[in-house]
């Protein structure tokens, strides 16, 4: 992308991007446990970098120097781990008790396949049949402690503390992306177009961070380590705006799907950095790129433990919407992905220490 | 091809395919398909009901036959389609499920021209009639998103639509398959797996394998026994497997092979037969207490047409009425070929062993 691109260049999602983002969905990449994802990563990335190593904590850096000096070094970091499972002891041939990595709904369990470990081995966590149990047990939640995960009776090979994920296959259909782990394989895709495609006056840091789902351990050692101007996140946030039981209007809706990337003004973690926050609202008008605010409130991103490391560094999170993360099946709009893309590639074009003239 | 891979790949394109009670059409069609080659005659009854005729010798030779049938039903449990809520879409269930697993279920939603993915969800608190914490979200409140718009939504789905979970099968170490509807093509595995032995055997008896319809919500395989006049009924389906959530006296073991039932809807002398002839044979089986009535076919066709005698021979499977149940091949197998052994031994006088003890 040339560094003077205007909104008439600015990149659009095709099957070339849409076939990638299917195999970082399909691939197991649970917190702690990021090796398959990073290697499709570092894969794709490397002919595009100017350097590419996995540091002490697992997180995959990418770095593309600027072609002139006292450039502004400018940190992008994705998450590439998922919420998932790990097995922690043996019931009985193939049966294993397991636990939940990240913030997993105990009622999305039962009656899923899974895939264990690196070679992606079967299984399913079962529940009791409906005929032997009461109208009373039903009413109650299939707890953790009573749901096991089978891998067939003569599965001898596994080992305890293998890493475990829903056995979701990624589908593109209609104006949707369907598929597990979109939270947040749709930002790494995004990090991954946008180092192909780095404007040649900033200095880019891109980050594909690990362990974000169990609290932004990765993204802390990029920011202290890396010490950046500025910062983006990429991530994707809940869309919760389905109709009301009663048709009543859904106010708390947090992110629209097909209303464009969500900026964040406040999470759990962050007030984020208004005059970044402007940078990017008046980035996506000039471009004629639809954008949404987040409605402020729970949840949190990478720019938790980023905003915070070193001396303070500006940060804003960018999110793709998405409806039902950590469950089996994510469902995001592909336009929204693209709004996305557009909306950072016009970013990273424009961006300058101007956005820091006014006081915060 | 061995029997073996050769069922297993039958039964894995079975549970492939929807066949949602009183939709059973595109399993029918793949059951007729593979029990073409098997039977001397095919044939589909006004409700659904499939016949796979396989004469015996003494039809051959012009005699009067007497006739058994083995009854499994193909008929699978599932969803239908009962009213839109912007992009969401609400459903019924067709057959009896815990509706807690039904959250994060991959599902086809059958719309006559097409099949459109979708995947049931739960809603956020905030949009259901009560938050739920710490409960399970109810049937009536669960929907399923397709990912499409409304517009497009309301053009590509109607209301009455039928809905079948969308996951393919697995094979599991050691001989084991999960997937759904397991219950009950397992059974017409095992049918199938009796008429391909039957191949190799001289019987004398007409056989007809049966797979019924509607076994999961209205019980209508006592028009089979209107239609057909067995002299002996033989229902397959499966039972409990021990596993997660199933111990005690109830649960089988998975590869105990097949277990025959015990109670007042089958005919004790028959039952006898069945178990007298597997201990012979060193065919491994259990014995499945069924007391009062079984929840089977052998029920309306137990009852049918002045009544039949009836066995019931089951199949151990965990999980049952989840998308993810798991059956071992050895008991299809072993199930299919005590059937083909006992065929094989009936002759013109075995129904004087079919009497009561008084």
């Amino acid at each position: 992308m040339p560094i003077n691109c205007k909104k008439q260049t600015l990149p659009t999602i095709e099957k070339e991007q849409i076939d990638l983002l299917a195999r970082l969905s399909n691939a197991s990449g649970v917190s702690g446990d990021e090796a398959e994802v990073r290697k499709i990563i570092r894969e794709e990335i490397t002919p595009f970098a100017d350097s590419v190593e996995t540091d002490v904590m697992g997180n995959l850096i990418a770095q593309k120097n600027a072609k002139g000096k006292c450039a502004l070094h400018v940190l992008i970091a994705a998450h590439m781990d998922e919420v998932g499972f790990m097995l922690v002891d043996k019931d009985s041939e193939g049966i294993y008790r397991f636990s939940l990595i990240g913030g997993i709904d105990e009622r999305s369990l039962a009656g899923k396949q899974v895939l264990i470990g690196k070679d992606h081995l079967p299984g399913v966590i079962g529940a009791c049949p409906v005929h032997l149990s009461t109208k009373e047990e039903r009413e109650c939640i299939l707890k953790l402690e009573s749901l096991r995960i089978d891998a067939g009776p003569g599965c001898t090979d596994l080992q305890l503390g293998s890493y475990a994920v829903f056995a979701t296959r990624f589908q593109a259909f209609g104006p949707s992306l369907i598929g597990k782990a979109l939270d947040n394989r749709l930002g790494v895709a995004t990090l991954i177009e946008l180092l192909k495609h780095c404007p040649e006056h900033i200095h880019l840091t891109a980050a594909f961070t690990v362990q974000e789902e169990i609290g932004a351990r990765g993204a802390a050692a990029v920011a202290y380590n890396h010490k950046p101007d500025l910062a983006f996140i990429l991530d994707s946030t809940p869309a919760m705006d389905q109709p009301s039981y009663d048709n009543a209007e859904n106010t708390q809706y947090r992110t629209r799907l097909g209303f464009g990337p969500a900026i964040y003004a406040m999470d759990s973690n962050t007030l984020y950095d208004h005059r970044m926050v402007e940078f990017l609202k008046t980035t996506a008008t000039e471009n004629g790129i639809p954008y949404q605010i987040r409605q402020p409130g729970g949840g949190g991103t990478d720019a938790g433990a980023v905003h915070l490391s070193q001396d303070g560094i500006p940060t804003a999170t960018i999110s793709v919407p998405g409806r039902y993360a950590h469950t089996a099946v994510m469902i995001a709009r592909k336009s929204d992905w693209e709004n996305t893309l557009r909306l950072l590639t016009a970013s990273l074009d424009s961006v300058s220490q101007d956005i820091f003239k006014n006081e915060r | 091809m061995d029997d073996n891979s050769r069922i297993t790949d039958f039964l894995k394109e079975l549970i492939s395919l929807p066949g949602i009670s009183g939709y059973e059409t595109p399993v029918a069609k793949a059951i007729a398909a593979h029990w073409k080659d098997l039977t001397d005659e095919i044939q589909i009854t006004n409700v659904g009901n499939l016949y796979g005729i396989k004469k015996g010798s003494a039809s051959k030779n012009g005699e009067k036959p007497h006739k058994i049938i083995l009854a499994a039903h193909m008929d699978g449990i599932g969803m239908v389609i009962d009213r839109f809520r912007g992009e969401m879409l609400h459903f019924a269930p067709i057959g009896g499920f815990d509706p807690r697993i039904l959250p994060g279920q991959q599902v086809l939603i059958h719309s006559g021209k097409e099949t459109i993915p979708g995947v049931i969800v739960q809603l956020a608190p905030h949009l259901l009639s009560n938050p739920y914490k710490d409960k399970p979200v109810p049937l009536h409140e669960l929907v399923i998103d397709t990912g499409l718009e409304e517009e497009e939504l309301r053009q590509r789905v109607q209301v009455g639509d039928i809905v079948s979970y969308a996951n393919l099968p697995v094979e599991l170490p050691t001989d084991c398959i999960a997937g759904h509807s397991l219950d009950n093509r397992a059974s017409v595995a095992a049918v199938t797996q009796t008429l391909i032995e039957l191949q190799r055997f001289t019987h004398h008896w007409d056989v007809v394998a049966v797979g019924t319809t509607q076994e999961e919500t209205t019980f209508l395989s006592h028009t089979v026994v209107h239609d057909l006049r067995p002299d002996l009924a033989i229902a397959i389906d499966v039972t409990f497997a021990k596993g997660p959530g199933v111990d005690g006296w109830r649960g089988k073991p998975l590869s105990s092979g097949p277990s025959i039932g015990y109670g007042a809807n089958f005919h004790p002398k028959l039952v006898k037969e069945l178990q007298s002839l597997s201990d012979s044979l060193g065919i491994a089986t259990t014995k499945d207490y069924l007391p009062s009535r079984s929840g089977t076919d052998a029920e309306p066709i137990q009852n049918a047409c002045g009544g039949v005698p009836t066995a019931l021979i089951s199949i151990p499977l965990r999980y049952m009425h989840t998308p993810v149940e798991v059956i071992s091949m050895k008991d299809i197998l072993q199930t299919g070929h005590l059937m083909a052994e006992f065929i094989a031994r009936l002759d013109q006088n075995f129904m004087n062993k079919i009497v009561w003890e008084d």
